[in-house]
């Protein structure tokens, strides 16, 4: 049986501005099962971003494939839902308009796709906010919308670059606990990245941490954790020892890429 | 201690007491409300000014007027209907040279802003004519397109055209790159972006291009009737001028300027229903 997501040798080379390549995603290959939830841990500037943007098709890699089901990605695709960094709603839409804007563009009449919708801000916690604009919205909250905009498309695998990096800490803890919840409910093939380890070591099956320049996996460690977990988890001792180790991977891969 | 605040607070929600500095400040509703009123006093007291200015301090009637003379040499010329012929003229030109030039404008910025070819070719010459002083055209225009509407037509949309078009222009092109890549994520067609995302993105800016035209077009009006012409609010103040008649010159000039805030009024209130997500924003504050 092959994985739901296969990476294949995927390198990534940008221009500089002399326009010479550089290579920012060395090789890379993993394979993701089906309903796994795997972290990406790393530098900044390490490639993660570039790496999960590759794996949307928002941009393309010059070597290696991207498949899903065994079936090669070429450009975005309903397969795959984004979930992004930034803040990413459209500030003109109301919540609800924001949240079928996938499925508006597939053509679906607001008769269908209003109820999705409405349903979708139940999930995340958001049923009477449907006719606000973002702008009135805490960043919690826009981030749950952007959260349910990449589910209502439906998609086999969520694609999440670092959605809760702008938030506070409590907010941040309260949004991680949800997203589980609504994992477990929707049952999807996530890849999550952060750069916060226990972010990463509380969400994750297993977490990947990239190396810097180039980008390249330099760990696969696989998370014992039984399901369902609580927040308070985060505070046990076997809970902080693999952080730790992660921890000092991370520091390892960075002294010596700042050697290099 | 900390006990004792936590009582306190959760005391205070269970009787839904609202903290008197709260209570008294004033709501947003009602600050809205003094600034209105502020400046209400503040046209109504330029009126007086205005008015005793004119009636004990310029008394010379060529140097200056006072309001009462100007209101009644504006109600005698609307009984005689001449100033409803001297509006429609001037309200005629303006609305289609304004109407072309905004539509032109708003046109050939966005296609200069999605097309990299329309942008090289169009950049040099709309950089040229933007900062030229385009009012002397006005001989020319007259040569061209004779001494009646079709002259002022022109004066008008040139005048009016370049910045509603650059505003057009960098409103496109300030669209947010993230949203551009939602749109991608989500498999938008190039209409699609253009539709939902670039349109929104740009409104607000075509929005101020249309004010700044507003402004251009009214000036082209007068400038349009300066030269040969017969009829027009401009004509009235031209004419009045060389005959030495101040009041009907200050008349003229009311006009245009009611002109131009009604004008701009419309265009508040189309923004508002254009754009609501950004009155939300405002009234947030
Ligand atoms: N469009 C681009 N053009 C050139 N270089 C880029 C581009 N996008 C990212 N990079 C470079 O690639 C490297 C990895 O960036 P990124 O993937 O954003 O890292 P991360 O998300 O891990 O912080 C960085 O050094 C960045 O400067
Ligand atoms: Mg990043």
């Amino acid at each position: 049986m092959v994985a739901k997501l296969q990476v294949q040798n995927l390198s990534k080379y940008f221009l500089t501005r002399d326009g010479e390549p550089r290579k920012v995603l060395d090789k890379i290959s993993l394979d993701i099962e089906e309903n796994e939830f795997v972290c990406i841990v790393g530098a900044s500037g390490c490639g993660k971003t570039t790496f999960i943007r590759s794996i949307g098709g928002l941009i393309p890699a010059e070597e290696g494939d991207v498949r899903i089901d065994g079936k090669r990605v070429e450009g975005p695709g309903g397969d795959r839902g984004f979930v992004f960094q930034h803040d990413s709603l459209l500030p003109w839409r109301t919540v609800l308009d924001n949240v079928i804007f996938g499925l508006e563009v597939r053509g679906m009449r607001p008769s269908q796709s209003h109820p999705l919708g409405m349903s979708l801000l139940k999930l995340v916690g958001l049923s009477s906010f449907e006719n606000h604009y973002p702008s009135e919205l805490s960043g919690g909250m826009r981030q749950r919308v952007n959260l349910a905009r990449a589910l209502a498309i439906d998609p086999d695998v969520l694609l999440m670059d670092e959605p809760f990096a702008a938030l506070d800490a409590q907010t941040r803890e309260i949004m991680q606990r949800e997203l589980l919840k609504i994992w477990a409910e929707k049952r999807k093939t996530v890849l999550f990245i952060t750069h916060q380890i226990d972010e990463a070591v509380y969400l994750a099956d297993r977490v990947l941490v990239f190396s810097s320049r180039p980008g390249r996996v330099a760990a696969d460690i696989r998370i014992p954790f039984a399901r369902p977990r609580e927040l308070s988890l985060k505070r046990t001792p076997e809970f902080l020892k693999i952080v730790d180790d992660i921890w000092s991977l991370i520091e390892q891969e960075v002294v010596a890429s700042m050697a290099a | 201690m900390s006990q004792a605040t936590a009582e306190d607070v959760s005391a205070r929600q269970a009787a839904s007491v609202i903290p008197a500095a709260l209570r008294d400040a004033p709501t947003p509703a009602q600050l809205a409300w003094v600034s209105r009123r502020r400046a209400f006093m503040s046209v109504i007291g330029g009126l007086i000014l205005w008015e005793i200015v004119g009636r004990y301090i310029v008394t010379n009637p060529i140097l200056f007027s006072p309001l009462s003379k100007v209101l009644e040499i504006g109600w005698k010329m609307t009984l005689s209907g001449e100033l409803a012929r001297h509006f429609g003229v001037s309200a005629l030109e303006f609305a289609l040279g304004f109407l072309l030039s905004a539509v032109v404008g708003i046109a050939l910025g966005f296609a200069m802003a999605t097309s990299r070819r329309t942008q090289d070719i169009l950049d040099p010459w709309v950089s040229f004519f933007y900062s030229s002083p385009l009012v002397a055209l006005m001989p020319f225009f007259l040569l061209i397109f004779g001494v009646g509407l079709a002259s002022k037509v022109a004066i008008v949309f040139v005048i009016a055209v370049f910045p509603i078009l650059l505003n057009a222009f960098v409103g496109i092109r300030s669209a947010d790159p993230h949203l551009l890549e939602v749109a991608k994520a989500f498999n938008c067609t190039r209409q699609q972006v253009f539709v939902k995302i670039l349109l929104p993105a740009a409104l607000p800016f075509v929005i101020v291009g249309l004010r700044l035209g507003i402004g251009r077009a009214l000036t082209g009006v007068v400038v349009g009737e300066l030269f040969a012409s017969r009829a027009g609010v401009g004509y009235l103040i031209t004419a009045a001028g060389q005959s030495f008649d101040t009041a009907t010159v200050f008349l003229g000039v009311l006009i245009f300027s009611i002109m131009g805030v009604v004008l701009m009024e419309m265009l508040k209130w189309l923004e508002n229903y254009l754009a609501p997500w950004r009155k939300n924003v405002t009234e947030m504050r």
